[in-house]
């Protein structure tokens, strides 16, 4: 008896250590998911404020600003003023950072040092709400949420009622689109992200930011240029919600900005040369380069 | 449930010999795990006999040894058997699947197919292979030796036998209950995770715009109550589920218990002799321990329907056909005037409305045909018609005079090139990505064609050159360099049909114009279609074809259709 005892007891002992050599294979993914999520958690917080936004007006100052991605600055000091109701257009070659600079505006990052303020108030004083208050960032991005087109204008600004979500639409140019689907406007952005092309899906995403009418405007105008077709009426719709505004574009194409009241040529994280077209044709080598470059490019035939 | 080992089955393909070989090495296996409880029967039964001996003693001794070994053994073949033909079966799943896709209309995987793939490539196939194929062979052995098990209580006694046979019917009844409480809770639980998922992508996606229009909060209890939905059905399941595997442990202890009163019964009232007591004492644990596991082992099966069926319904989706065998070399003896592509009478519907009504029309050889109308009208369907994206639904389009549907899908995709604003490059040196064009091209002509694409000085200044990895954790490229690249490859490629979206050359400013002459360059003597934006840039083009509503309803060159009044002559001046 004592033997069968043994027996069993040894049969259940050296099972469960094998059950708990069973498990010694996922120690190592263990580790490897912890150490995952510990990065991810170390990861620093953007600096943000509490204060709500008390600036004067709505200029905004770019101060010595130097900023880097890990290891590598990409802006290297930049200053520059933009005044209220003007429209300042930042322009250079890919990868000279006028993306960076922009995104900086709308506390995408925080920056290395210098100083970039609003009316006089820094925007790492102001609680992130208080600066998303002030400014409409139109970038290049395409998404829409699983929801309804009308609800992803709506987040613009939660209160309007159906009249000024409508409107927002209209002056988006997203009538004529809107018409062609089904539900119209109620259409869900998951159906209609088949239906849509990235120019139209992009017009949701203006009207949005038309109805948001953030006294700021960051805007990147290769928005503009997704549907070439609609070009005119892009242009007419962004005419309409840039009025009155403190507005950045970042320019591509040169003939849209050729108008604005302060084109900033940056290169190389360093902005060479800021003053209108004019000036810089005369005064700026860089900048009359890409100008030209530009007038050729846009005679181009596929063939002659 | 014998159903899904059934399913899986029927998914093993060639190897399912193999597969059945490793259910007989599983049942010796498992009939050598029990020898030595046999073997110390005996001995228990020598001794109380008073027959045991040396010899025997050694006997014995030997024979344990060689059941423990034999053993192994078997366990071993089993896993080569098994183990093994699961990971080859699905190896051969895999590779069948590449080739499956293939074979699939272009349109389906821009029709949100993608994550559907990923999931059942990373998710569905996986679970299967490692959780299930492993099983199979115990299972079925597991249902075997309990019915020998029960048998053998029927040869010692007909009322044992009997009563193993009611435990074993209550072990069914609880397993199959369990089973059902699993099955229907994991489809509750996929769901509520599938939803889960959807809302964390769209967080994560969207969190600038959430974070640019104060959402945080609104959006942040949304995906709590998403996460917290999710926490409770799963600790549902658990509710629901727990009780029934105390249930089936219950049903082991009690069966065990119950047969050894009924034996206690038997031997008191002298029904059986004290060696069958022994003998059952050992045998007793081991009783229903294989009905027991089989429930056990089969729960984790349950979840096994639903990948089989998403696996099954990316299988399910049609191929395109490519049952032509003609090539264009057979036919390119046409004359130098004979028309290089023709749309004949064209219908064409995503689903059931139609997106191209009877569109007609033909580009000679070596002529530039634009196609223009506004947004969505349908002028980039009729190009991806012609490279079989999709097939037509009536009329046909030929090229070369050769129906495109006739001709295979290889030989089709050699005669064009694409263009597209979307460009995608693999994640391997810049040589090998321009070197897909045509694999078998000289070093020379991969550098001469990034020259004509205008990208060989870029690539010079890379880090390494040619042989610069791009991609992730390589050099990464602005999106007019990646235009280019792809262009250097279409350029190799040198096919004489070129598909081209104009919109391409104006994606990225600074590199406008460079990307503006690598096209040139590509579409010299070409037959050209091209699915234009900016009417400048196609002034020149032989034949224009304004696609407006499904149809083309204007055709000709520049001047001819500036002179009709048309659309076309008011989209030239809104755009001048």
């Amino acid at each position: 008896m004592i033997r069968w005892c043994l027996y069993f007891a040894c049969r259940s002992r050296s099972g469960r250590l094998l059950k708990a050599l069973n498990f010694a294979g996922k120690f190592p993914q263990l580790d490897y998911k912890i150490a995952e999520l510990e990065k991810m958690m170390d990861h620093p917080p953007l600096k943000e404020g509490t204060s709500p936004f008390k600036g004067a007006d709505h200029d905004v100052e770019f101060k010595n600003v130097h900023f880097g991605y890990e290891d590598t600055e990409v802006l290297h000091g930049v200053s520059l003023s933009l005044k209220q109701g003007t429209t300042t257009a930042l322009v250079g070659e890919s990868g000279s950072g006028k993306s960076t600079l922009a995104k900086l505006l709308v506390h995408y990052y925080d920056i290395d040092s210098g100083n970039i303020t609003i009316g006089g108030q820094d925007i790492t004083d102001m609680s992130l709400k208080a600066l998303n208050d002030q400014v409409a960032f139109v970038s290049q991005e395409q998404f829409l949420f699983n929801t309804s087109l009308y609800e992803n204008i709506l987040i613009g600004k939660p209160a309007a009622t159906k009249e000024e979500v409508l409107t927002a639409a209209e002056r988006a140019q997203c009538n004529e689109f809107l018409e062609r689907l089904p539900d119209g406007i109620k259409t869900q952005a998951a159906d209609g992200g088949k239906q849509l092309s990235g120019g139209e899906r992009q017009r949701i995403s203006l009207a949005r930011a038309i109805l948001k009418n953030a006294p700021i405007i960051v805007l990147d105008e290769a928005t503009a240029f997704m549907d070439p077709e609609n070009e005119e009426k892009m242009n007419a719709a962004l005419n309409e919600i840039v009025k009155d505004k403190t507005v950045l574009v970042i320019a591509h194409r040169l003939s849209t900005i050729k108008n604005a009241d302060k084109i900033c040529v940056m290169k190389e994280g360093q902005c060479i040369a800021a003053d209108n077209h004019d000036g810089l044709m005369k005064t700026c080598p860089e900048y009359k380069k890409l100008w030209d470059a530009s007038v050729s490019a846009s005679t181009w035939k596929v063939r002659e | 449930m014998l159903k899904i080992m059934h399913r899986l089955m029927n998914n093993t393909g060639k190897y399912k010999g193999r597969i059945r070989a490793s259910y007989i090495t599983a049942f010796l296996k498992d009939l050598m795990m029990k020898a030595p409880l046999m073997l110390c029967f005996f001995c228990i039964s020598l001794f109380m006999q008073g027959q045991m001996d040396k010899t025997k003693c050694v006997f014995l001794g030997a024979a344990v040894l060689a059941s423990v070994i034999l053993q192994a053994v078997f366990e071993h073949l089993s896993n080569v058997l098994q183990s093994a033909a699961g990971y080859m079966v699905f190896a051969d799943m895999r590779l069948r699947l590449g080739d499956h896709l293939r074979k699939l209309p272009m349109g389906y995987f821009t029709e949100g197919n993608m994550g559907k793939i990923s999931s059942v490539l990373a998710t569905d196939m996986v679970f299967i292979e490692e959780n299930c194929m492993g099983v199979l062979s115990e299972l079925v052995t597991f249902i075997i030796s309990q019915g020998i098990m029960t048998v053998m209580m029927f040869v010692m006694d007909i009322r044992l036998g009997l009563l193993s046979l009611l435990i074993v019917a209550a072990f069914v009844i609880v397993g199959n209950l369990m089973l059902k409480v699993s099955t229907d809770h994991s489809v509750i639980k996929q769901e509520a995770g599938e939803s889960l998922t959807e809302e964390v992508l769209d967080f994560a996606e969207g969190i600038g715009i959430i974070k640019s229009y104060n959402m945080l909060g609104n959006r942040s209890k949304r995906l709590t109550d998403e996460f917290e939905l999710s926490c409770k059905k799963s600790i549902d399941f658990e509710v629901a589920y727990g009780p029934w595997t105390r249930a089936l442990y219950l049903t082991f202890g009690a069966g065990t218990a119950l047969v050894l009163a009924l034996c206690a019964y038997l031997f008191n009232t002298g029904r059986i002799s004290d060696i069958y007591m022994v003998g059952m004492a050992l045998f007793l644990f081991d009783m229903f321990v294989s009905i027991r596991n089989y429930y056990g082992q089969m729960a984790r099966l349950t979840v096994t329907n639903a990948c089989l069926d998403r696996i099954e319904e990316v299988f399910a989706a049609e191929e395109l056909k490519d049952e032509g065998r003609n090539t264009f070399a057979d036919t390119a003896s046409t004359g130098p005037d004979a028309a290089e592509i023709v749309y004949d009478n064209v219908s064409f519907a995503y689903t059931d409305k139609d997106v191209l009504k009877n569109v007609s029309f033909e580009v000679k050889r070596g002529e530039m045909a634009a196609l223009v109308g506004p947004s969505g009208g349908g002028k980039s369907t009729i190009a991806s018609l012609l490279a079989r994206f999709w097939d037509v639904k009536s009329g046909r389009i030929l090229v070369e005079g050769e129906d495109i549907r006739n001709v295979s899908l290889g030989s089709l995709m050699d005669h064009i090139s694409m263009v597209f604003q979307r460009v995608y490059l693999f994640q391997d040196t810049v040589y090998n990505n321009i070197a897909i064009g045509r694999p078998d091209a000289a070093r020379e002509e991969v550098e001469e064609a990034t020259k004509k694409a205008r990208c060989y000085d870029f690539i010079m200044q890379l880090p390494e050159g040619f042989d610069t990895v791009i991609g992730e954790g390589g050099a990464s490229l602005s999106g007019g360099e990646k235009q280019r690249i792809s262009i250097a490859r279409c350029i190799l490629k040198d096919s004489s049909i070129v598909i081209l979206d104009e919109a391409t050359a104006s994606v990225d400013a600074d590199n406008e114009r460079a990307i503006q002459e690598a096209i040139s360059e590509l579409c010299k003597d070409k037959t050209l279609l091209v699915i234009a934006h900016r009417l400048k840039t196609i002034k020149d083009a032989d034949r224009i074809f304004v696609v407006s509503e499904d149809e083309i309803t204007e055709r000709g060159d520049h001047d001819t259709l500036c002179k009709q009044n048309g659309m076309y002559s008011h989209m030239v001046l809104l755009q001048a």
